[in-house]
Order: C-alpha cells, then structure tokens, then sequence
C-alpha cells in the first residue's frame, strides 16, 4: 500500500472522488479482472452491472442491488434493436435503521423493455413495484406499487400513457435522447473518438426528462478514456472505459456510486436480489 | 375530562374510544382532505428557485410555492436528523420525546414514547385515514417497514437518496395511480436528498491546485455559485462552541478555498434539483388522478444546511443556515395560492396540530408548543400566531465539559438569542438588520435589556415542556 493510501485509510475517509483505482482499493472492484467482450452486431447479449455504495470511506460502504440488461438480437447494422433490462435495488436494507426488521427484505424492481430505431430511443414498456419477500412466497408485490407505463417519443415530445392517462413531456427537437441503460451498452458498443462531444437529453427511469445535457469524452490516465454523461438536475455520470474501451465502471454523484459489470466484481448477490436476476421479464 | 396516559394509549388502540376529544367539525370520511406531506433532508430554506435562488432550478417546488402559502420564519425543532423527524412526527420537542441526540443506535433512548403518538397513529384512530409512508423514517431502534400508525409502501435507501429517492417517488407515485378508496389517506413521501451531499464531502474534501479542473461541469468555474455573504469568519464573533462545529467539519481538514465552496455548492444545488424531480413525480400522479382536487400538500425539510455561510457544511449547529427550513402549503381553493407569511413564527411542531385541524380532530394532549397553522393558512392569513420559536440543538456530551453542540435559539420577530446548556455562552443577533448573523449583540450593554428579555422568554417557554425521563439531568431540566 503506498503512503497516501495508508494515510487516506488510516484516517477512514477517501477524501478523493472515486475511480477505477479507488474502487480496486476498497475492494469493490477486483484488481486482477478483466471485462467481458462486449456484444456483436444479431448476436444475444447478456450484462449485469452490480450497484456500489461509497460512503465516502474505507468501510460501509455496501453493494444494493443489480442493472441485468438483455439485448435478444444483439444490434442490426441499422442500429435497430431490442433492450430488456430489470433494475433491482434493496429497499429497507442499509445501515440507518436500527431496529429489527419483522417483515423480510423488500426490493425496489423496475422492469423495462425499449426499442432503438437506427440507434435512438423510440419506444418503450416500464413496470414497476416494491417487492416483499417472504419466505414462503419469494416475490410478492406490493400491489399498491405497481405500475406499468409505456412511452414513445416523436420529435418534439415524449408521450407516457399511465393507465387511463395520457402525459406529453417537451423535448428539445433533434437533440438525442439517453438513458443510463443504454449509455451502459453504448459504451460497449461505439468505440469513441476521443473528441467526441454531443448534445444529449438523460431520460431517468425512461420518465423524468432531463435536458441542457451534454455527453463528451475526456482522455484519461493509463490510456483510458472517461465518457461524461451531464445534463441539469443531475450530478454527472463518468463512464470509464480501458484501453480496448470496454466499460469498468459508470461512476455518479461526485462519484460515490458506481455499476460495476459483473465479471470486474467477486461480489455475490444476496439471495433475493439473486432471484430477482432469475426471474423471467413479463409485462 | 382528565387527558392521561391510559386514554392517549385507549385512543390510539380503539381508534374511536376518545369521542371527547373529537372535534364536532361536521366532517365525513368524505369531506376530510388527503394529506401529501413531502419531507426532504437537509434543504436549506433559500435553496428554490422561485425564492429567488438563481443557482438552482427547482421547478416542481416551485409548483408549491406558486399554488400555496410559504412560511418565512420556519425553524425545525432540532438540526440534525433524528431528533427532529421524532418532533415532526409527533408535535413533540427533543426533550419531550427523549429523542435528543442524532444516533439511531443511542443506547438510553427508544422510539417515541408510547404515550406520545405520532400523526399516522392519531388521524388513523381519531378520523379513520388511511396512512401510508414511504422513505425515509430514521427513529432509533425502529426499522422503515415497522413504524407504528403507517402502511409501508418503501423504505428507500436512508442515508442514500441517490439511488434511493427515486424508488420512493415511484412507490408514491404508483399507490396514488392505483388508490380508489373512499377513505382520506395521509401519506408521507420522505425523502433523503440533497442530504447526499453529506457522502459528497466525504470523497470531495482534499484541496489542491487542479481540483476544479478534475470535475465535471456544465458551467465554467466561473458561472458556478457565488459565494454567501456571511461566508467570512469573524473571530470576535463566533462562539467557541460554534467554533469546535466548525473545525471538525471537512472544510476545515481540506484548507479549502473559495472555489472549493463555490464547487461544493454546485454540487449541493444538482441534489437538490434530483429530488426535485422525484417531488415533480409524485405531484404529477395527484394531479393526474385528479386527487389534488382534495389534497392538502405539505412541504418542508427535517433541518437546513451550511451552504457555506459562516464556512459551515451540513447542519448540527445553531445559525439559521442549519436551523430554518422551507415550510410550504398547498390546497387550491382552500389555501391562499402565491402567498408568503413574513409575520408567522412557526416551526415543526405546528405539522401535528395543523394537520390534525386539516382533517377536523383535536390534536393529541400535551403539545405544549405546537400551535395549528389552519388560522393563518385560511382564516387570518398574516396573522402573528405566537411571539417566539425555539430550536434545541443537543450533542451526547451534554453533560459533560467539552459538550459542544447543547444550546437552543429563540426567534423573535426582530431578533434571535442563542445560548447553550451551560449557558457560558450568548448570542444575539438583530435578524432584521443583520439576517446573516454576522453581528453578536450580547455584548453590547444597549442590548441588556433585550438579552433579558429573550432569557425570560426561554425560560417561561422551557417551563412548558414536558421533559422525558430519558433526559439526563441538567439545568434545563425543569
């Protein structure tokens, strides 16, 4: 260990932004992993990321949950495809509540299936709920929680149908719309220029609409390259990638948060959050 | 009829069995308004847009602001976490509830105490509502999924609201699509940030010369936030025990400088814009449901933030940055839209009894200092209700020497005196010449007057209170 992390440990805080380098140290990351290949154009392809917590320090912080993103067809020479992802976060389980909990841990599951037309989001399926799990019945929703929406967008707006109501969001005309997801994917796919830099709109949870946003690359040590996801209302995303630019880590919140795919982790899910990634998608 | 602890204790259990204390206001399950009650964590009272705060785009709050009543003068009952979500929920101060001290895991403490209810508990038993939680709870020895008086629809991740917020807003969201029951139901929506930027400090407080170029930023270093101007320290003036807050704030430990604040700000203000967008969430399932016909929406934060002022982060401490909260309420048609009270002393407690008022019951026995806002809200809108607030910062070290934090802030109309448990330090600031507190009066012979008057005040306010036998004993135990 060199002297500054010595110092930074010895002291319980990280005091830096995290990194790919920090992550290695604190654990999260394995130091001796190395990516997966990342899809092929008409072939299946299969991702989990999992979800770090940083505390901003060398011990509570904690793994909550998990991004499986599915794509059945891989990707045409069009650019049109099909991406199925479930997103699954531990609900209730972290280190604040104090006392004993009577029901069994609780899952925040969102579902989500989207097309791309020649690259770009067209539409769109979510389904939401909070899941309890119980031991007898693994799964069960709260069935206050679920919903379902289905969206779409058109050139100068975003359309949610939500049960019987109909909800038109503004967009910028012709600025591209992303997701976390398929930054997550596009990494992986588009080997990026390092001057690469574009007017984006970043579309949470394929609901909330987040324009002025900008996405850009930045070249960065030890031959890697950090793609950066902005936009207003949101603290930036860091994707950063190796040298043959497969993704190590999407790093958020001035960077206490990152995905982490799965073949970069020892970490192992806990048995709801597994059966959550088990679980077949319907809508 | 005599209130004791076995009728507070029947009432809550028979729902119905306290027909005393049950208000003659005529209304039905029917007629009762739901209750939205959005609490957020560590929001700093100017940090909205449409108050004015240009570095900050908060449109869904705004929405509030636009369609209700906002309280100028809103002080929380203490300025840290838990402490004050226990007096929110209760209409209790600290040291009545025996929550005094901002640890879940505080040995010699326990949730609230069965005598005191909290709201969910009293509008289910008193009025039949159907009460739901979402997000963050946070009381000591007690889990999300396990608060008394509430259905639990989502826990959230508590100290994280990224990524947390966004499944509570969602769970919100959902149950109000999917609600259609006749029952009024009183939810509460809590949710974590811009608290996040208390982990933000955490991996952003080293200083050095290419910090700024290292991070992100939609705007160059020069758009970023201006810094306050009560950021400068005046040794003269801070107190010592303000002073030990201070330099054991990372701030301090990372020698920053001026564009390390300016960045800090920056970032604080993208968290509160992120909750924001999960309030604009829930806001838009009750418009769309239409439930916002009969909807009472409540805003507030559990306790400010530093934001700089004073060279203060977070909160724990007893200047208005970490003490004095938005509190906004929203009813079209029943509540004045667009309004600001500028006169009314209000704080935390006041939820308790204004909801209760709202939905046509008598609040719970023993809130001493809780005042219902429904008369200045709709009645007498302007109208003073009450000559002082009081805010109770405490520490575990209370009793001990090198206690730091221990102290309370009274707020008059013109002024604010802060003294601490041991009383060898006082301050007093004119709020309406100098509202950055940057001059301490205390000193100053022309104020004897004055200072005496504002000790009198907490002292007959202290004689009020009811303090809980989990309090160690000390000179405010009356």
């Amino acid at each position: 260990m060199r002297p500054i992390e010595r110092e930074l440990k010895s002291k319980g805080i990280l005091r830096k932004p995290l990194d790919p380098d920090y992550l290695k140290l604190i654990g999260a990351i394995d130091a001796d992993s190395r990516p997966a290949a990342g899809p092929t154009a008409r072939q299946p392809w299969t991702e989990t990321f999992h979800l770090f917590c940083c505390r901003g320090s060398w011990t509570q912080n904690f793994f909550t949950g998990a991004l499986h993103l599915h794509a059945p067809n891989g990707v045409s020479p069009d650019g049109d495809w099909i991406l199925k992802g479930k997103k699954m976060l531990h609900d209730g389980l972290n280190t604040n509540n104090s006392g004993a909990l009577t029901g069994q841990p609780a899952v925040d599951r969102f579902d989500f299936e989207a097309t791309y037309r020649k690259g770009e989001l067209s539409t769109w399926k979510t389904r939401q709920a909070i899941v309890l799990h119980h031991g007898d019945h693994p799964g069960q929703e709260i069935s206050s929680t679920v919903l379902i929406k289905t969206g779409s967008l058109s050139s100068t707006s975003l359309i949610l149908q939500i049960n019987a109501h109909k909800k038109m969001i503004p967009r910028p005309a012709g600025i591209p719309v992303r997701t976390l997801a398929d930054c997550l994917i596009g990494c992986r796919l588009r080997p990026l220029d390092p001057d690469f830099s574009k007017e984006v709109c970043l579309l949470e949870e394929f609901s909330v609409l987040k324009s002025s946003g900008r996405l850009y690359c930045e070249p960065s040590a030890d031959g890697m390259l950090t793609v950066v996801l902005q936009s207003r209302g949101s603290l930036p995303f860091e994707f950063w990638l190796n040298e043959d630019q497969r993704l190590i880590a999407a790093l958020q919140g001035s960077f206490g948060t990152a995905w982490i795919p799965s073949a970069l982790t020892r970490h192992t899910h806990s048995e709801f959050i597994q059966a959550e990634l088990d679980r077949e998608v319907t809508f | 009829m005599n209130i004791t602890r076995r009728n507070v204790l029947q009432g809550i259990a028979a729902g119905s069995a306290l027909p005393a204390l049950a208000r003659a206001a005529g209304l039905n399950a029917k007629s009762r308004p739901n209750i939205l009650f959005i609490l957020v964590d560590q929001l700093h009272h100017r940090a909205i847009s449409a108050l004015g705060n240009a570095n900050v785009h908060t449109p869904n709050i705004d929405r509030l602001v636009h369609s209700g009543t906002s309280f100028e003068t809103c002080q929380c009952a203490a300025p840290v976490c838990i402490p004050c979500r226990g007096s929110l929920l209760s209409g209790r101060m600290p040291s009545e509830t025996g929550i005094w001290i901002n640890t879940a895991h505080q040995k010699s403490q326990g949730k609230l105490p069965r005598d005191i209810p909290n709201i969910g508990q009293w509008l289910q038993a008193q009025a039949s509502y159907e009460t739901i939680y979402a997000g963050k709870y946070h009381l000591p020895h007690a889990h999300t999924y396990n608060i008394p008086g509430f259905e639990v629809i989502a826990s959230g991740l508590e100290h994280r609201g990224d990524p947390g917020d966004s499944g509570v807003a969602r769970a919100c969201e959902a149950w109000l699509y999917n609600h259609q029951s006749d029952r009024p139901f009183m939810m509460v929506c809590s949710l974590v940030n811009p608290h996040d930027v208390c982990h933000w400090l955490s991996i952003n407080t080293d200083h050095s010369p290419d910090r700024l170029e290292r991070y992100p930023l939609l705007e160059s270093v020069a758009d970023l936030p201006q810094l306050p101007p009560n950021v400068e320290i005046d040794s003269l003036v801070e107190s010592e025990r303000h002073k030990a807050i201070r330099t054991e704030q990372q701030p301090t430990h990372g020698g920053w400088q001026e564009n390390d604040w300016r960045y800090y700000l920056w970032a604080y203000y993208r968290q509160v814009e992120m909750v924001d967008a999960e309030i604009g969430r829930v806001l838009d399932a009750l418009e769309a449901t239409g439930l916002d016909e009969n909807t009472l929406v409540v805003f507030t934060s559990d306790h400010g933030e530093g934001c700089g002022e004073h060279q203060m982060v977070r909160k724990g401490f007893l200047y208005d940055s970490a003490i004095r909260v938005p509190l906004i309420f929203s009813f079209p048609g029943k509540i004045a839209e667009g309004k600001t009270n500028s006169d009314a002393l209000v704080g935390s407690l006041d939820l308790m009894p204004t909801f209760c008022e709202f939905a046509g019951v008598q609040p719970p026995p023993g809130l001493n200092h809780a005042q219902s806002l429904y008369p200045a809200l709709t009645e007498h809108p302007g109208a003073p209700l009450r000559d002082c607030v009081v805010t109770e910062n405490n520490d575990p070290a209370r009793n001990k020497p090198d206690a730091t934090a221990a102290g309370r802030a009274l707020r008059t109309k013109q002024y604010k005196y802060i003294t601490y448990f041991d009383q060898s330090v006082e301050q007093l600031f004119d709020i309406e010449t100098d509202p950055g507190e940057t001059v301490n009066l205390a000193e100053n012979s022309r104020y004897r007057a004055v200072i005496q008057e504002h000790r009198d005040k907490l002292k007959n306010w202290a004689s009020a209170l009811t303090p809980s036998p989990l309090l160690p004993s000390n000179p405010w135990r009356i």
